[in-house]
């Protein structure tokens, strides 16, 4: 979304105009659809409630949204991310998310050596339903900004330039931002991998 | 690290990353037009009335609380007690001495109010509510909830008792604030209910009799007693009061207690230019319990709600280098995660469990939890300061959840000052000028460590 088009519908959501809330909706409600899916997995009941409950929030609070705290999808990701931790809290999830860790736990092989690179990962452990499970759970412990950034970067494969037309930075920032993302993605997934030995 | 090795991390965070890619769900096209038609009806009709704030019902969050097992386990010794006190009493008159030991040994609770309080006759609205749940357990906190009549969420404070801080939640404006609590105020908050169990132990009151509240029959007495302070979200001091308390006279557990009070108190004059107020409040639906999940007293601030500034806060860049000082000396070399007051407070309340165990806040090192979490809250310049600088659209970054203290030259925090020049903070709290080709190769160099 271009900066005009993002003024634009901001000044329509804090007049109360009809249009703008459907120019948002239109241009976010898929992307964040795809988003809580990555985050969330096949569960489509879950990401439904998830993306409603979303968009139900920020229809309530758009008259109040602020363009100096951040862009129209900043927002409406602070919101989404923070349905999700929501949804990762509630306890059914702790079970799935313990055999995960249990898997972890038991492979053999220098671990954390296949995060930092120094060696392989075996295909088997790529393609694993419980690394899927730990990948998403650290993602969804990273600040919104980062998500969005990994996301966009390594799964939309989006261009350092649209990226910061998203997130409102600019492409030095956004270089800047994605080394600590990766960083602090490599951090929470060794936390929330390792945590088996306290769980 | 070498950059062929700084390329294969990248690889293998995009092959890890692109799993999460797989059994996921397209978008629901059916869904998303109804949530389209849903959303905008819920967005025009949160539109015509700007004072409309988020709706919260108190009953749903009253459920939640008997879900959790504590409250389920103090649900039960009050039922235990309540069955002791029908054997005991009988038809006979209240003891008052046994409705002492009840609120002593059950002196957490939740209960709900009504107030309205008038300067010259006036009515002033926004000290007055109709609906206000409370949540109290001594020594631990409390959390107070104000609803207009429509059951909207108005206002809701919390008060966190040993950190001596009070957090103010407005949801209609999207903000909350942050302020220490005096030793004055503290005490009176604490204070609140064994004064009124020491006017009930006294004997020093007038009976009222016996009389059905809500279908309940209840006996009641009345005291004067102006030094007698009520927790009404602040601790408010009155010049002269006069208080009822109700108690079911098969339980001996307070049912209802009435308020008719004037105050000089300056918090509340400030408002009518030094006038004095009138206050009358009920309380009600009284729910007594040995203890209550702390969790519910704790605060929950949505992410994007705006931190308050006060007068005496300042946001310059000094205080807000003082306030990542203070925090790291917290936190032995820590920068807050992120500059989102709510998350500096938790991270902080952590630090100091982790420091000083988890009786920080009750034993011995008390008043050194007590020093370090202002040391916390010095962080709030910070946070606000970076506020100010995203507001101003300074392109701010902040990287607390990867520099410490150790890390002296990495990149802590940025902000642009013009087109091409960075304000530069670094772990070590030093601060530079760079360029932007600089801070492309410093920043290079840090994602190579």
């Amino acid at each position: 979304m271009d900066k005009s088009t993002e003024r634009e519908i901001a000044q329509g959501l804090q007049q109360g105009d009809r249009q703008a809330w459907l120019r948002l909706y239109e241009a976010y409600a898929e992307p964040v659809w795809r988003n809580i899916s990555r985050l969330v997995g096949n569960d489509s009941a879950a990401v439904a409630d998830i993306v409603q409950e979303t968009f139900l929030a920020a229809a309530r609070s758009a008259r109040n949204f602020r363009p100096d705290r951040g862009t129209l999808w900043v927002w409406l990701w602070t919101i989404a991310r923070r349905q999700v931790a929501l949804y990762y809290r509630k306890q059914k999830h702790q079970i799935v998310l313990s055999q995960a860790r249990q898997w972890w736990t038991s492979l053999d092989g220098e671990k954390f050596d296949w995060m930092d690179a120094k060696a392989d990962m075996p295909p088997d452990v790529l393609e694993s339903q419980e690394l899927v499970v730990l990948v998403r759970l650290a993602l969804s412990e990273l600040p919104g900004d980062y998500q969005t950034l990994l996301l966009a970067k390594y799964i939309d494969n989006q261009s350092a330039e649209r990226i910061a037309g998203r997130i409102g930075c600019s492409e030095v920032a956004v270089r800047s931002k994605l080394a600590r993302a990766r960083k602090a993605f490599r951090k929470a997934f060794k936390k929330t991998s390792s945590s088996t030995l306290n769980a | 690290m070498t950059a062929q090795n700084d390329k294969q991390i990248d690889k293998r965070i995009s092959s890890m990353l692109s799993s999460v890619n797989q059994d996921t769900n397209e978008p629901d096209k059916q869904f998303l037009e109804e949530l389209r038609e849903q959303s905008t009806a819920e967005f025009l009709a949160h539109s015509t009335d700007s004072n409309q704030p988020e709706k919260t019902i108190p009953i749903p969050k009253w459920r939640i609380i008997m879900k959790s097992p504590i409250a389920k386990l103090a649900a039960a010794a009050l039922v235990i007690a309540a069955v002791i006190g029908i054997s005991r009493l009988g038809d006979s008159t209240v003891a008052w001495a046994k409705v002492a030991q009840l609120m002593e040994n059950f002196p957490a609770h939740v209960h709900k109010q009504s107030r309205i309080v008038t300067c010259d006759g006036k009515k002033i609205d926004h000290m007055s509510s109709d609906n206000v749940l409370t949540h109290f357990l001594p020594g631990v906190g409390y959390r107070e909830d104000m609803y207009d009549r429509q059951g909207n969420i108005m206002m809701r404070i919390y008060g966190l008792l040993p950190r001596k801080t009070s957090i103010t939640v407005i949801p209609i404006l999207r903000q909350y604030k942050i302020e220490m609590l005096s030793d004055d105020q503290l005490s009176a908050f604490n204070m609140g209910l064994p004064r009124i169990v020491e006017c009930i132990k006294s004997g020093d009151y007038k009976e009222l009799g016996r009389k059905v509240i809500d279908g309940t029959e209840t006996e009641g007495i009345e005291f004067t007693n102006p030094f007698l302070v009520i927790h009404t979200g602040y601790p408010i001091r009155f010049d002269e009061l006069l208080f009822k308390i109700w108690v079911d006279v098969k339980t001996s557990f307070p049912v209802y207690m009435e308020v008719e009070a004037t105050s000089t108190d300056k918090f509340l004059t400030v408002w009518t230019g030094g006038k004095p107020l009138n206050i009358k409040a009920v309380m009600y639906d009284f729910q007594w319990y040995e203890d209550i999940d702390p969790k519910e007293l704790e605060p929950d601030i949505p992410d994007d709600f705006v931190l308050m500034a006060d007068e005496a806060d300042g946001y310059d860049e000094e205080k807000a280098i003082l306030g990542l000082k203070a925090f790291a000396e917290v936190t032995q070399g820590f920068y807050p995660n992120n500059l989102n007051m709510p998350y500096v407070l938790i991270d902080g309340a952590n630090a100091i469990l982790k420091r000083l165990g988890d009786n920080a806040w009750v034993g011995e090192q008390k008043d050194q939890a007590e020093e370090l979490w202002r040391h916390v809250i010095c962080c709030k310049s910070t946070c606000l300061f970076y506020d100010e600088l995203l507001r101003q659209d300074k392109d701010a970054v902040y990287f607390g959840d990867t520099v410490t203290a150790k890390d002296a030259d990495a990149v802590l925090m940025l902000w642009k000052i013009s087109d091409d020049q960075y304000r530069v903070v670094f772990g070590n709290l030093t601060t530079k000028e760079i360029s932007a080709a600089q801070l492309a190769e410093l920043e290079g160099a840090f994602s190579k460590e």
